[in-house]
C-alpha cells in the first residue's frame, strides 16, 4: 500500500470535522450539502490510497462521486418542499447534547481502533481508522437520534460514507469488494423512490387471504 | 452438476420476471406453483447427485463462488420447504381471496392496483431466487450481496403500510452495512494481500490471518446476520414482520431470511473454529442465545397479540438453534431448525386464517375461534404442541437431545442451564396459554359471533401437510436425510 500521509490525513480530518458539523447542524439542506462533501471527500480517497491508478479504482472513484456527491444527494434535495418546515424542531437527543455525544464517540473510535492499527503498520499512527470508525458511529447515532425520515436517511448515508472510507483505505487492492458497498445504497434510493418518507395515508393489502 | 444450481437460482427468478408481464396476469400464481414444484424436483435432482457422492465445489474462477456443500444442502431443502409451501397456500386459497375482494371492505382494495398485483408476486419470484443464491454462494460477498437484495425484494411484501416497511427497510439497510463493515475488517485481516473472501479459502488460511481484526470481522458479521436471524435485542423487525396482516408472507419472510442468516452464521463459526478462535464465537453466540431464549420467554408471557406470540416463538427457537450449535449438538440443532421451519410457517399461515374471522390479532378478540373454525383450531393445537417440544414431533427430539449437550458443556455453570430452561418454560406457557384462550373460551368479539362457518379445507391444506411432515420426521427419519445431517454438522466441526 501507497499512501500519502498527508493527503489521506488531510481527507479524514475533514470528514471528522464535517461530522460534527453535522451532529450540530438542525436544518435539512445543510446536512444535506455537507454529506455532498463527505461524498466527494470519500471520492478522493482512492487517490491517495491506491498503489496505482488503474482502471479498476478509477471506476471506484467515479461510482463514489457520483452516487454519494451527486445522486443522493441531489435526491435528497428533491424530496424538501419549500412549504414544509426544513429543520429538526424536535430531535430524540438535542443539538449540543449531539455535539458532546460526537466528542465521546470520536474518544471511543480511537480507542476501538488502537488494538486495530497496532496490527496493522501501514497506517499506525493516521486518522485513516479512527476517522473512518467516527463517521460510521456518528451516522449510526444520528439515525437514532432524530425523528425525521430525512435525517435518518443522511444519517444512514454518513454511516455508509464511513464504512466505504475504511473499505478505500484498506481493501483498495480489492476493488470489486469495495464497489459492492454501493449496494448499501439501494435501501435509501428505494425508501425515497417509494414514497416510504412520507406520511403513512396510503393502504396497501398484499393481496392475501387475510386482512386486518 | 453446476447447471443445476443454476437452474435452481434462475427457476424463481424467471417466475418473478415472468410475473412484471401484464399478459400473464391471470395466471400468476399456477406460474408460481409450477415454478416452485419445479424448483423442488431441480432440489430432489441435486440431493441425488450428492448422495452419490458428485459435487461441483472443485470448479475455478467465478463459478467457485457457487455450489454448496452438505450444509448448503440442508438449508436448500428448509428454503424449497418454506417456497412450496407458501406459494401453494397463495394458490389455495386464492378462490376465498376472490371471494373476499369483490364482496367487501372496498377501503382495503384502495391500494391494490394491478402493479400492485404484479409487484407482489414477482418480488416473491425474486426473492426467493436471492435467498437460492445465498444459500449456494461460498463467497462471503456474495453471500452478503445475496442477502441483501433479499432483504430488500421482501420490503414490497410486508402490509403494515409505509411506517412498518420503512422500520423494516431501515433496520436491514444497517444490518446489511454492519455485515459489509464485517467483510472489509475480514479483507483487511490479510495485511495488503490480495485473497478472496472464499469461505474454503478462508478456512485453510485461517491460522495466517490476523488475529484482532479476524476477530472484529467476525464480530460484525455475527451481529449483522444476529440481527437478521432474530437474535435479542435486534429482534425489531421479526415482531414487524409477523404482525403484518399478510400473515403467509410473514411466514415466507421470517422463515427464509432467518435461515440464511443462520447459515451465514454457521460459515463464519466455521472459519472462527478453523482460526483457533472457538472459544471467541462460542461465548458470543451462546450469550446472544441465551438472551434471546430469555427475553422470548418473557415476551411470550406478557404477550396479548397472537401474531407477536408466534414472532417470539421464532426468536426463541432461533436463540435455541445458536445455544444447540456452540454446544456441539450439530444434527440435532439441524434437525431443530427444519422441524421449527415446517411447524412455524404452518402456525403463522393458521394464524392468517384467525385474523380474516376474528379481524384483530389480539388474543381476546379472537376468543372462540374454537367453535367458528374448528379445523383450523385443530391445527393450531397440534402445531403449538409440537412447538412446543412435545413428542412425537421432531422438535421433542431435537430439543431434548440440545438440552442434554448443554448440560455436559454447561457442567460446573449450572446458571446457564437454569436461565435456558426457565426462558423455554416461559416460551411454552405463553404460546399454550394465548392458544388456549382463543380455542376454548367462548366468543366475545361482535365478529366472531357473526362469522359464519366457511369450508376450511383450501386454507388448512398446507398448515396441514408441514405439521404431518415434522410429526413424520419425528417418527421416521430416513438414513439418506440423516446422513446428509450428520455430513453437514461434520462440516462445522460439529457432531
Amino acid at each position: 500500500m501507497n499512501m500519502d500521509f498527508a493527503w489521506i490525513e488531510l481527507l479524514f480530518l475533514m470528514m471528522s470535522l464535517i461530522n460534527f458539523r453535522m451532529l450540530g447542524a438542525s436544518q435539512l439542506g445543510s446536512v444535506i450539502n455537507f454529506v455532498a462533501l463527505q461524498g466527494i471527500l470519500l471520492a478522493l480517497l482512492p487517490l491517495t490510497t491506491a498503489s496505482q491508478l488503474s482502471p479498476e479504482v478509477f471506476s471506484v472513484i467515479l461510482l463514489f462521486f457520483v452516487l454519494h456527491g451527486l445522486l443522493m444527494p441531489w435526491l435528497l434535495r428533491r424530496e424538501i418542499r419549500p412549504s414544509s418546515d426544513q429543520r429538526e424542531t424536535r430531535p430524540i437527543v438535542g443539538l449540543t447534547a449531539s455535539m458532546f455525544v460526537g466528542v465521546l464517540l470520536l474518544g471511543a473510535a480511537f480507542y476501538v481502533s488502537h488494538p486495530l492499527m497496532r496490527s496493522y503498520p501501514a497506517v499506525a499512527g493516521t486518522l485513516a481508522l479512527p476517522a473512518s470508525l467516527f463517521t460510521f458511529m456518528s451516522g449510526l447515532f444520528l439515525l437514532v437520534a432524530r425523528r425525521m425520515v430525512l435525517l435518518q436517511v443522511l444519517g444512514y448515508l454518513i454511516m455508509t460514507n464511513g464504512i466505504l472510507a475504511f473499505g478505500v483505505t484498506f481493501v483498495v487492492y480489492n476493488p470489486l469488494l469495495v464497489e459492492s458497498g454501493i449496494l448499501l445504497d439501494l435501501f435509501p434510493l428505494f425508501l425515497l423512490l417509494q414514497g416510504l418518507h412520507e406520511s403513512d395515508t396510503v393502504i396497501y393489502h398484499g393481496g392475501e387471504g387475510d386482512k386486518s | 452438476m453446476k447447471w443445476l444450481y443454476l437452474l435452481l437460482i434462475l427457476t424463481p427468478f424467471l417466475c418473478g420476471v415472468l410475473c412484471l408481464l401484464r399478459a400473464l396476469s391471470s395466471a400468476r400464481t399456477m406460474l408460481q406453483f409450477f415454478g416452485a414444484l419445479f424448483v423442488a424436483l431441480i432440489a430432489v435432482l441435486i440431493t441425488a447427485e450428492n448422495l452419490r457422492g458428485r459435487n461441483a465445489l472443485d470448479a475455478d474462477g467465478l463459478l467457485s463462488w457457487f455450489g454448496p456443500d452438505n450444509l448448503g444442502l440442508v438449508f436448500m431443502w428448509i428454503v424449497v420447504l418454506i417456497y412450496v409451501a407458501v406459494v401453494g397456500h397463495l394458490l389455495s386459497t386464492k378462490k376465498i381471496r376472490d371471494d373476499e375482494d369483490t364482496s367487501d371492505d372496498p377501503a382495503a382494495k384502495k391500494g391494490f392496483t394491478l402493479d400492485r398485483e404484479a409487484l407482489y408476486p414477482a418480488c416473491l419470484s425474486l426473492s426467493a431466487a436471492m435467498i437460492f443464491l445465498c444459500v449456494f454462494s461460498r463467497h462471503l460477498g456474495m453471500i452478503w450481496m445475496a442477502m441483501l437484495l433479499a432483504m430488500l425484494l421482501t420490503v414490497p411484501l410486508i402490509a403494515t403500510g409505509k411506517e412498518g416497511r420503512r422500520r423494516y427497510l431501515l433496520l436491514c439497510a444497517v444490518a446489511g452495512a454492519i455485515i459489509l463493515s464485517g467483510n472489509f475488517l475480514l479483507a483487511g485481516s490479510f495485511g495488503s494481500n490480495h485473497v478472496e473472501l472464499k469461505c474454503d479459502a478462508l478456512c485453510r488460511m485461517a491460522r495466517l490471518l490476523d488475529p484482532v481484526w479476524l476477530r472484529a470481522g467476525c464480530l460484525c458479521m455475527l451481529v449483522g446476520y444476529g440481527t437478521i436471524l432474530g437474535l435479542f435485542p435486534m429482534h425489531g423487525w421479526v415482531m414487524n414482520v409477523c404482525s403484518s396482516p399478510n400473515a403467509n408472507m410473514a411466514a415466507y419472510i421470517s422463515g427464509t431470511l432467518s435461515t440464511c442468516a443462520l447459515l451465514a452464521i454457521l460459515r463464519v463459526y466455521t472459519l472462527l473454529v478453523a482460526s483457533g478462535q472457538g472459544g471467541f464465537a462460542t461465548d458470543i453466540l451462546l450469550l446472544l442465545g441465551l438472551l434471546t431464549v430469555c427475553a422470548a420467554g418473557v415476551m411470550m408471557i406478557l404477550q396479548l397479540d397472537y401474531k407477536l406470540l408466534l414472532a417470539c416463538s421464532s426468536l426463541s427457537a432461533a436463540g435455541v438453534a445458536c445455544i444447540g450449535f456452540t454446544v456441539g449438538a450439530g444434527v440435532m440443532s439441524l434437525l431443530f431448525v427444519m422441524g421449527h421451519a415446517l411447524v412455524k410457517t404452518a402456525l403463522l399461515m393458521l394464524s392468517g386464517n384467525i385474523a380474516a374471522c376474528a379481524g384483530s390479532s389480539a388474543i381476546t378478540e379472537a376468543c372462540g375461534i374454537g367453535v367458528k373454525r374448528p379445523t383450523t383450531s385443530l391445527l393450531l393445537l397440534f402445531g403449538v404442541f409440537c412447538v412446543t417440544c412435545f413428542p412425537p414431533c421432531i422438535l421433542f427430539y431435537s430439543e431434548f437431545a440440545i438440552v442434554l449437550w448443554l448440560f455436559v458443556f454447561a457442567f460446573g455453570h449450572p446458571y446457564i442451564c437454569i436461565l435456558f430452561l426457565a426462558g423455554m418454560f416461559l416460551a411454552a406457557c405463553g404460546l399454550i396459554r394465548g392458544v388456549m384462550i382463543m380455542v376454548y373460551s367462548p366468543p366475545r368479539s361482535a365478529r366472531i359471533i357473526a362469522a359464519r362457518l366457511i369450508a376450511e379445507k383450501p386454507s388448512v391444506i398446507w398448515p396441514a401437510l408441514l405439521i404431518a411432515a415434522a410429526v413424520l420426521l419425528g417418527i421416521y427419519l430416513p438414513p439418506s436425510l440423516t446422513a446428509l445431517m450428520v455430513s453437514a454438522a461434520a462440516e462445522v466441526g460439529l457432531q
